[in-house]
């Protein structure tokens, strides 16, 4: 069974009307929009992927079955265009250009954020998919190997190999500041 | 590592689209669905189907049309040859009848 489907109860009851779509985009734009922005890095590239990954939905309305199939529909679209888009494009922020999230965080190191995300620019496009869907996301590695259509051991080497290249990129970047 | 897990997961934290971001998006379903919508009359959607349904026909056609072609050839080689057949046993009776005519001449006393 995978991690969307749900009781058959619940599929019975649930149906994604044409009418009701505004409250759905509404309910999830934060998520796909913030998934396009961390893998593609640019806001207005990430807005288009969005909107992109939404007139899917609303194509395919008709085959989501369940909310939990909604949510992992929409975060294995958005995921592939985002991929789709960065193997077209390869578009490289430096850090200077990568754009302060216009929510300030309580917790959070501005400057180290703002390396990470940066950082996160110069990953190839599967080990940015697997890091923004396990940090973002919170999603478990069985989860996202579902998600992206990846074997397991493949999703924990881009986890790993990602991961790595993030730290020696941060190193780097401290290591050139005063 | 925990710190660092932390720190990326706060770099990575989910934010707000640009306002009027799900407005934009009915914008682009509404548009789409107008384009989708051909009006009366315009034009027939035409599947693959349709296209090789319309060319088996269209071979079948072809293949009755050159089988009549060939049997309506075949018919007419056929006639000509029974007419060259008969021509043939017209001029040989004819000469066997000119040839009986001139031997009574010769041996008429």
């Amino acid at each position: 069974m995978s991690s969307w489907q749900t009781s058959a109860c619940e599929e019975r009851a649930f149906a994604l009307a044409e009418a009701d779509f505004a409250d759905v985009v509404r309910e999830h734009e934060r998520m796909v929009f913030s998934i396009a922005r961390n893998m593609v890095g640019d806001p207005a590239a990430a807005e288009e992927l969005a909107q992109e990954a939404f007139l899917e939905l609303f194509r395919h309305r008709d085959e989501i079955e369940s909310k939990s199939h909604l949510l992992f529909w929409l975060r294995r679209v958005t995921t592939n265009r985002c991929i789709d888009a960065i193997r077209r494009r390869r578009p490289m922020l430096a850090i200077d250009e990568v754009p302060e999230l216009s929510e300030p965080a309580r917790y959070r190191d501005p400057l180290m954020s703002r390396a990470l995300r940066s950082g996160m620019q110069e990953l190839p496009s599967g080990q940015r998919a697997v890091i923004t869907l396990r940090y973002q996301e919170e999603l478990g590695l069985s989860e996202i190997a579902e998600a992206l259509a990846l074997p397991l051991p493949t999703v924990k080497s881009h986890l790993r190999r990602g991961l790595a290249r993030l730290r020696t990129q941060l190193e780097t970047l401290s290591r050139r500041s005063p | 590592m925990m710190q660092f897990d932390n720190e990326v997961k706060q770099a990575l934290q989910r934010m707000d689209p640009p306002d009027g971001f799900a407005d934009r998006v009915m914008a682009r379903i509404a548009s789409e669905g107008q384009r989708s919508e051909a009006p009366a009359g315009s034009m027939i959607p035409i599947s693959g189907r349709w296209w090789r349904s319309l060319a088996a026909a269209a071979l079948v056609t072809v293949l009755i049309g050159a089988g009549l072609y060939q049997m309506r050839e075949q018919r007419a080689e056929r006639r000509e040859g029974l007419r060259a057949r008969q021509e043939v046993l017209l001029a040989l009776s004819i000469a066997s009848e000119k040839t009986k005519v001139a031997r009574e001449a010769v041996t008429e006393p």
